[in-house]
């Protein structure tokens, strides 16, 4: 009996395990929410794709956005093409001789016709998106096997490292948007996973093509952002330390295929570097110079070094595991004993991925703009933490099975939170409007006992609210009220006198859940949500928000 | 075969119906015994312990050989001594006595432990389990075939569409466009825009008809914001301000309607009385415009 219901839960280990991250992958694609509204730099990939189309040629006009950001747009362009190409084949082959001149390919015409009006319009923008998010996803399966080749036969802990990066609301927040963060962290996750194959590979030949994977992955690590080089010196430390790379001749073996696979990823996923060399070196510097300049006042800039390590670490281990801080916290519990499991029984691998988050922050911190989608590429190594956190967790309660299933149990309600939270996200973003806004607004004023300072615009909005519930002058002390709370809409102030990058500096932020405010501030999102900020005076003033055209509201 | 054999498991029914029970438990905890050994090798090798993980694989390989001997003059059936010999002769030179350890042979090892593995697998499993295990699979097959069917039956069912288009629609560089299906997509801040000074047309076209009982119009408006770093409003000035509105069903027209249009001051649409049965298509003109051009921003269907 005990020998066929072992045989039973390992089986249904891994069904459940696969199932969880079918269901994990799902949910990350159905609540994308594509159509979330306005990203600031996307119409530079529009505009270039317009380019593209008018001379039907790979034209990429804004050398600061690579081509890992700007392929998807061609691939849906091209998808388009698909019904008329055998016409448009058939019409070059008819006129070899004539020159090459759209205008003589009415096929050709018709499918330009047709982008021009397409792009540009909102069902495009979110097919891109969809491609992107895509392009994405492979993340949450190389995951999936980083913690099953490192601990072998752990399938539901594994399918819990896949959890907890897909059903981040951080991590799916990025993936929306046809930035090229979210696909860095997936080439990341890839030589994450690709260290574990080559460090565990069974035979030489599995080594060499581990090599040339983790190659490639690194390659398109670096054409996705200068930062990922750091990613590629790690990779090649992996290969040079590889346990089946003993003896200088196979050495040299190694070192070259993976700078071959490095080098054709970077030039085939990067053209710019060898078409347009002297624009790539000088974009590179200006991003670097883009990173070092000092912009007083700008939400996004921080004090260097302390201050911007440590809001990193706050939004790593606070923040991006669960939109709820304190679930945050108990996932992110979980991540230590993780750590601490992969360096005591994988130290070679522990050693090796770590090199890469090191290098990223030490160069990263001493820069004053902090953004934080740059450090979405820790995301799966924090994730592979968790699954290894959990084991361990697990191998130290095997004397008390209540205790196991307890944290079973826990995790499995965390995740559900988290998912729900994702569903939440894609209905508010679809469903929410001005009106949903206000109403909501009004609940919490009626719920709550402070005092308020409006904005005039706000007022009028509330469309007769504030006079039925409070006294309202124009004039007075802020000071007088009790305990008051400033609500005015974003559109109201200088979006660059917004502080960005600081947890709980909103206390409330009234709109879809599109975006994580408090770190993502100035997300442009929908017009038409007009989204409604609840903060502190005293907060409000450490921003500049000039409050004093604002009525003073005191409650009847 | 293979995949018939993975649905009626009629050879797993024989074999489980020809072993003893005896012989059953044999095959069952040598099977699993060799499992778990092949299962530590992999987490000794992932762990970087080779020579261990080696000696396991050996190990489990040791154990699936005494679950066949264990099925005494079954044995043949569930693996031919020839093809046993050949995996003897596989796995033999990997127990090294030198201590040396070879790296290459592990994977090999471990894909005849799986071998063996398979082969005992039938003769492990009660009659009653295999019946069991057949219903569950055949239950698996027909809830995936189903969702199957249901998806596919989603994918080519014949929807109700509704679609816009226009005389003319303004774009500006190409990088920005107005076109018609901007009235239809429940988005205020998206328009259809004629171009600059021009008079034209939007039509609205049902397939299959519908009765239409009136239309609710927003008007184009000067909300507009686009992604190139505008944050403010920024005056197109594109709105219409008379409007004619033809409704045709059966190939003609049954209902005509002019109306004025106000420009938007704060998101107010207008609702447009049709009351007709199967209208084919509405076709809405722009006569006159305020500021540089018509349009639209939403073109609601009342039913």
């Amino acid at each position: 009996v005990k020998e066929r219901r072992w045989l039973l839960t390992i089986a249904w280990e891994r069904r459940v395990a696969y199932a969880l991250l079918g269901l994990t992958a799902l949910t990350f694609v159905a609540t994308a929410s594509v159509d979330n509204g306005y990203n600031w730099d996307e119409w530079k990939q529009t505009e270039a794709l317009q380019e593209t189309v008018r001379n039907i040629r790979y034209h990429k006009t804004v050398p600061t956005w690579n081509d890992i950001a700007f392929l998807p747009g061609v691939v849906v362009a091209l998808y388009h093409a698909l019904p008329e190409l055998p016409e448009i084949v058939a019409e070059l082959r008819e006129r070899p001789f004539m020159p090459f001149e759209v205008g003589n390919y009415p096929a050709l015409t018709r499918w330009q016709t047709d982008m021009y009006r397409r792009i540009g319009t909102e069902g495009f923008k979110a097919e891109v998106r969809t491609v992107h998010l895509l392009w994405t996803l492979p993340a949450l399966l190389w995951v999936f096997l980083t913690v099953l080749r490192l601990f072998p036969h752990r399938y539901l802990e594994a399918a819990a490292a896949a959890a907890f990066l897909g059903l981040s609301w951080e991590v799916a927040m990025r993936s929306r948007n046809t930035e090229v963060d979210a696909p860095m962290m997936q080439f990341v996750a890839l030589v994450v996973y690709l260290t574990s194959v080559v460090l565990t590979a069974r035979t030489r030949q599995h080594l060499l093509l581990a090599t040339l994977g983790i190659g490639a992955a690194a390659g398109m690590v670096l054409a996705c952002k200068v930062s990922g080089i750091w990613v590629g010196v790690g990779a090649l430390v992996v290969v040079l330390f590889a346990p089946g790379a003993e003896g200088v001749r196979r050495r040299v073996v190694l070192v070259a295929a993976f700078v071959v696979a490095f080098v054709a990823a970077f030039a085939a996923a990067s053209p710019d570097s060898y078409v347009d060399p002297l624009r790539a070196i000088h974009n590179s510097f200006f991003v670097v110079a883009d990173y070092r300049s000092v912009a007083p006042g700008h939400p996004y800039y921080v004090a260097p070094f302390g201050e911007h390590v440590g809001r990193v670490l706050m939004w790593l281990f606070l923040v991006q595991p669960s939109s709820s801080v304190p679930l945050s916290v108990v996932l992110s519990c979980a991540t230590i004993p993780g750590f601490v499991h992969l360096a005591r029984r994988r130290r070679r691998f522990m050693a090796l991925v770590a090199l890469h988050p090191i290098t990223l922050l030490l160069s990263m911190v001493s820069l004053p703009l902090l953004q934080l989608r740059n450090y979405l590429q820790l995301a799966p190594l924090m994730a592979v933490a968790f699954g290894v956190g959990v084991i361990a967790i697990g191998t130290a309660l095997e004397r008390r099975p209540w205790a196991r299933r307890a944290l079973g149990a826990a995790l499995a309600a965390i995740f559900v939170f988290n998912a729900g939270w994702l569903v939440m996200a894609d209905h508010s973003v679809r469903t929410t409007d001005r009106y949903t806004i206000l109403a909501e607004l009004r609940d919490h004023i009626d719920d709550t006992d402070h005092d308020l300072v409006v904005s005039p615009r706000l007022a009028r909005a509330l469309d007769g609210y504030l006079e039925e519930h409070f006294e309202c002058t124009s004039e007075g002390a802020i000071a007088d009220l009790h305990d008051p709370r400033v609500a005015f809409y974003f559109r109201d102030h200088n979006p660059w006198r917004y502080k960005a990058v600081r947890m709980g500096f909103y206390e409330r932020v009234f709109g879809p859940l599109d975006a994580n405010y408090d770190w993502y501030t100035l997300w442009k999102g929908k017009w038409e949500h007009q989204r409604i900020i609840w903060m502190t005076p005293e907060h409000a003033s450490e921003m500049s928000l000039v409050m004093n055209s604002y009525l003073r509201c005191r409650r009847k | 075969m293979r995949l018939l054999e993975y649905f009626f498991l009629r050879q797993a029914e024989a074999a489980a119906n020809d072993v003893m029970d005896d012989a059953r438990g044999v095959a069952l905890r040598a099977r699993v015994r060799s499992m778990r050994a092949a299962m530590a090798a992999d987490t000794l090798w992932a762990a970087g312990h080779r020579a261990e993980a080696l000696r396991f694989a050996c190990g489990a390989f040791d154990a699936g050989l005494e679950g066949l001997a264990g099925l005494g003059e079954l044995r043949e059936r569930a693996m031919p001594e020839a093809e046993v010999d050949q995996l003897r002769a596989i796995v033999e030179p990997a127990r090294r006595p030198d201590g040396v350890v070879h790296t290459d042979p592990f994977p090999v090892v471990q894909s005849v432990n799986r071998r063996l593995e398979r082969a005992l697998e039938p003769w492990s499993r009660s009659p009653g389990e295999v019946r069991r295990l057949r219903r569950v699979r055949a239950v698996t097959a027909a809830l995936a075939l189903v969702a199957s069917l249901v998806a596919l039956v989603w994918v080519l069912m014949p929807r109700d569409r509704v679609w816009a288009t226009a005389s003319a629609y303004r774009t500006f560089e190409t990088v920005e466009t107005w076109p018609p299906e901007n009235v239809l997509d429940r988005d205020e801040n998206t328009y259809w825009h004629l171009p600059a000074g021009e008079k034209g047309w939007i039509d609205l076209h049902f397939d299959p008809p519908r009765d239409v009982r009136a239309l609710r119009i927003l008007n184009a408006h000067d909300l507009h914001v686009d992604d190139r770093q505008r944050y403010d409003r920024r005056p197109f000035g594109h709105a219409s301000r008379r409007i004619d509105v033809r409704t045709y069903a059966g190939g003609r027209e049954v209902a005509r309607t002019e109306h004025a249009l106000a420009r938007v001051a704060d998101f107010e649409q207008v609702t447009i009385p049709i009351d007709a049965r199967s209208v084919e298509r509405i076709r809405i003109e722009v006569t006159e415009f305020w500021g540089a051009g018509g349009g639209l921003a939403e073109v609601e269907v009342l039913e």
